[in-house]
């Protein structure tokens, strides 16, 4: 049996069904040709690059991003505030926050390994216990600093140890017509 | 249906017979190549190609190296705790699956999503397209060779990736969208940055057009190379821009509409040649249709809620005064302990690489009973069998670099 | 002629062999000309790309150092000989290649009065013939690796060999037939006489620098290492301080066809003034250097704009179009030679 190259009438009935809404753009390959003048656009569009460079890179550890509002990085609890509902345990999805018994008193505490940022605790909390910061890239020297008790979960990650130093200038990202993304320093 | 079911099984036996007849045992012409995991060219997968001379007699894709059994995970899990879980797999355009997982939990509760929600929605699972088909284009580039594709690809990525960073606060795994709504508003600065971000993406398009479209050397490679016939491709089950670039115009977004897109006017771009430089080409037109709706949809977005009532009114005082004041929905303590009755429900998305498919089976537990989810990768490796016999060895990563076969998408 | 040092009397002739080979234009050039060329290729990938390339090394002066960094962390790290190889082969293979690449330094003149070190009547056919063999030791390094995607590479590199260096012999023989001479001292004093070779015979100039591009192994002609399809050729395995000879052999062989070039196409020390012994040694080797270092920037910026071609296409390139461009070429040397007599 040789497959031909025309849709079996078969199957084209089985998909007549929902095209009619469909609305099509024709692509069509441009044809090959005119290979000289293809040549010479392609090297001087880099060229252009060589000439004036348009760096959309940052030079990070020397240069420091700050992110913009709303980004879900790391946390710390209110100790005060916190009635111990568990509601942030039963609804992290990688079991990073558990609640220890601790005097009679359910306490929150953290695996940061295992923290996705995803901030879903931060958003069931019915009495608004968490506190966010905009950092995410505090290192730890060994795995058992990452799991934290309530006595470091309610400090904020400036003061971990090792503290996680302002490392070069603070820039913000901005977006821009030309450039893409731009650098602007605040500080 | 039995009548179709005859034509794919002759189709399917002379397809077989095709491919297995060029065999030979492994000898003096016939090498085997393990292009294996360990490979620049290779991605997270296997592909033993047998190579006679320069021309690949026969291809075996040997998948499952990313298996992390998401569907079983989920079987132990709240049905809330799912939603960061499966955007994992697919972690490029993670919206559609967020979208399709959500939609399907929708229809199983009977939750409605009041309209700014959808269209909030539709602008990041645009975004997230975008970005999608960047990273096609850019894997497709570094495999040719061209290095500068390959930056100028997650360059302009970038770009998109911090207008989504701006919108939800994170870059790449959003978790954005629960049942019922999504999590927080656009900010002010919002709709200015979308223009700036868009018009610098047209902008470049233009240049992508000198250096990589119509460069004679990426031509020469990418014409007539990978011909998938349109039969052929139907009745293998391939989707997304790899069938719209053999000439059948199939897409979810138009024929089943889902969250805002039966309200916005837009075209899908199919081609009719069917090889590897018309699926490149098919990627770059939707990043130009991308454009189109994400403008209209900014333009068009209705005031009002973005969270569906049916949950806003198990809102405590203090989470309505957060909503009030920041537009950012806290969660009621129901969501993580989900109970939808009895049943099961189906869900179909345009992902960036096809049609994902999402079928959740309830038993009124907190947990689902089955979860199955068919992602677009999975779909299109069939094509490593059928497509490369008969190309030569550097074939093989342009035909690779045009499917945009993500592996752990198709591992899950 | 001698020099006196104190009590030493050194001839004159082997004070300028020792600066010639050691100095300039041999090791010590190579290898500051190669450590800029590898920062130029990809401070200028990095340009293109919307990066910044290598910075951190040498951060004060853009990063410049990073070649020696590398060498360095090349030299330190281990050596693995893989089981299966064939010894001999494959721990001589490459150092042949660059000794073969880097031999004909000794035939090249860079000043008018002086003779190069080993002074043969017809250098530049011997340079040709000498840099003919190189390629021939990296054939033997991908058999000798009991690799299978190494013998792949080094198929690939015997192909294209064959297919590029022909053209290349004709191109630069028809410059020959022009200056009426295979001696590269009368090329450049012929050129003195009457115009540069490349305004002389452009579509020569075309096919040798296409055929250099390719020979070195430069985009879009990167063919036998290609990273995607193959690991890295005849290369693959390879690690310590025998990759960094095989990462040097292609530069090597770019410098010394680059000098090459530039004296038979474009003038070589010309325009040269001064008649002082000294001081033409200096400045031609300076001038020739610096149209060699021209011609290799140009190589090597084709790397952010070129993917890589497959190996038939390249092939038919080479025996369709190239050779036929060489043959003409030829003839309208011979033509051109009539009128100029």
């Amino acid at each position: 049996m040789h497959i031909s190259e025309e849709l079996d009438p078969r199957i084209k009935e089985l998909i007549s069904r929902g095209t009619d809404k469909v609305k099509i753009l024709s692509v069509k390959t441009p044809p090959p040709g005119r290979v000289v003048q293809r040549n010479i656009d392609a090297l001087a569009t880099g060229f252009k690059y060589v000439v004036k460079p348009m760096r959309m890179t940052i030079d990070y550890p020397y240069k420091d991003i700050e992110y913009p509002d709303g980004y879900r990085g790391m946390f710390r609890v209110d100790a005060d505030k916190c009635i111990g509902c568990s509601l942030c345990d039963i609804v992290c999805p990688a079991d990073a926050i558990r609640l220890v018994l601790r005097d009679k008193k359910k306490v929150p505490t953290i695996n940061w390994g295992r923290c996705i940022f995803c901030h879903f605790c931060v958003d069931i909390c019915p009495v608004e216990a968490f506190e966010t910061y905009k950092v995410h890239d505090v290192a730890f020297y060994r795995f058992e600093d990452m799991l934290t008790t309530l006595q470091e979960f309610t400090k904020g990650p400036e003061e971990y140890t090792p503290p996680r130093k302002v490392i070069g200038k603070k820039f913000r990202v901005v977006i821009d017509e030309n450039r893409g993304l731009r650098y602007e320093s605040i500080g | 249906m039995s009548g179709s079911q005859d034509i794919t099984q002759e189709l399917a036996q002379e397809m077989f017979r095709v491919v297995e007849t060029g065999v030979k045992e492994e000898g003096e012409r016939l090498i085997e190549l393990q292009i294996g995991p360990t490979h620049p060219g290779s991605g997270h997968m296997r592909i033993l190609a047998w190579v006679d001379g320069d021309i690949i007699v026969r291809c075996d894709p040997d998948i499952g190296f990313v298996h992390r059994t998401i569907e079983k995970l989920s079987e132990n899990r709240a049905y809330i705790k799912t939603i960061p879980l499966v955007e994992r797999p697919s972690l490029l355009d993670t919206t559609p699956m967020t979208i399709g997982y959500v939609n399907a939990l929708e229809k199983l509760m009977g939750i409605e999503v009041p309209p700014r929600a959808r269209y909030l929605r539709t602008i990041l699972a645009e975004i997230t397209r975008i970005a999608s088909h960047f990273y096609g284009i850019g894997i497709l580039a570094i495999f040719l060779g061209h290095s500068t594709g390959f930056m100028w690809a997650f360059g302009d990525r970038e770009v998109m990736i911090e207008l989504a960073t701006m919108l939800t606060g994170a870059r790449i795994t959003y978790a954005y969208v629960i049942p019922g709504g999504v999590r927080r508003d656009m900010p002010q600065n919002f709709p200015d940055a979308v223009e700036k971000g868009l018009r610098y993406i047209e902008k470049r398009l233009k240049e992508w057009e000198k250096i990589f479209l119509n460069n004679p050397v990426v031509e020469r490679r990418l014409r007539d190379v990978g011909i998938l016939k349109p039969n052929i491709a139907r009745m293998l089950g391939v989707t997304g821009p790899n069938i719209r670039a053999s000439g059948i115009d199939y897409d979810v977004r138009m024929i089943e509409p889902y969250e805002a897109y039966d309200e916005i006017d837009f075209m899908i771009p199919v081609a009719e040649e069917g090889d590897a430089y018309a699926r490149g080409l098919i990627r770059f037109k939707e990043i130009e249709q991308s454009i189109n709706i994400i403008r209209q949809a900014v333009k068009k977005i209705p005031e009002g809620e973005i969270i569906s009532p049916q949950i806003s009114r198990l809102f405590n005082p203090l989470m309505k005064k957060i909503y009030a004041e920041q537009k950012r929905v806290k969660l009621p303590s129901l969501m993580a302990t989900l109970k939808p009755p009895k049943g099961e429900a189906m869900a179909r998305v345009e992902a960036g690489r096809g049609e994902a498919l999402f079928h959740i089976i309830s038993d009124g537990s907190t947990n689902p009973y089955r979860f199955r989810f068919v992602t677009p990768s999975f779909r299109n490796v069939i094509l490593f069998k059928y497509l490369i016999p008969g190309h030569r060895i550097a074939d093989l990563p342009a035909i690779y670099g045009s499917l945009d076969y993500f592996p752990p998408e198709a591992d899950r | 002629m001698t020099i006196s040092l104190g009590p030493l009397e050194i001839p004159t002739r082997l004070v300028y062999d020792f600066l010639h080979i050691f100095i300039l234009p041999g090791f010590g050039a190579v290898l500051i000309l190669i450590i800029l060329i590898i920062w130029a290729e990809r401070k200028i990938a990095g340009l293109v790309q919307l990066r910044y390339g290598p910075l951190h090394v040498s951060r004060r002066f853009g990063g410049i150092l990073q070649l020696v960094a590398d060498l360095i962390r090349y030299t330190f790290q281990e050596f693995i000989v893989p089981r299966g190889v064939d010894r001999i082969a494959y721990l001589t293979g490459p150092v042949l290649a660059l000794i073969f690449a880097i031999i004909p330094i000794a035939f090249i003149p860079v000043s008018p009065f002086i003779e190069p070190p080993i002074y043969v009547s017809s250098n530049m056919l011997l340079v040709l013939a000498i840099l003919s063999m190189a390629p021939i030791f990296i054939i033997i390094t991908g058999y000798a690796s009991d690799n299978k995607f190494a013998f792949i590479g080094s198929l690939r590199e015997a192909f294209l060999m064959i297919s590029y260096e022909i053209p290349f012999i004709i191109s630069i023989l028809s410059m020959a037939l022009l200056f009426k001479s295979l001696d590269m001292s009368v090329v450049v004093s012929s050129q003195a006489n009457y115009l540069p070779g490349v305004i002389l015979n452009p579509l020569a100039a075309l096919v040798a620098y296409i055929a250099i591009i390719r020979i070195t192994g430069r985009f879009p002609f990167e063919i036998s290492e290609a990273e995607s399809e193959l690991v890295m050729g005849p290369y693959t395995e390879y690690s310590g301080l025998m990759y960094g000879v095989a990462m040097g052999i292609a530069y090597i062989k770019l410098y010394v066809y680059s000098i090459l070039y530039s004296i038979v196409f474009l003038g070589g020390w010309l325009p040269i003034l001064s008649t002082n012994l000294v001081e033409s040694y200096f400045i031609g080797s300076f001038i020739i250097l610096i149209k060699a270092s021209l011609l290799m920037l140009i190589a090597v910026f084709l790397r952010s704009v070129y993917p890589r071609y497959r190996v038939d296409q390249a092939i038919r390139l080479g025996w369709s179009q190239v050779l036929i461009l060489s043959i003409i070429s030829l003839i309208w040397s011979l033509i051109l030679s009539y009128f100029l007599r």
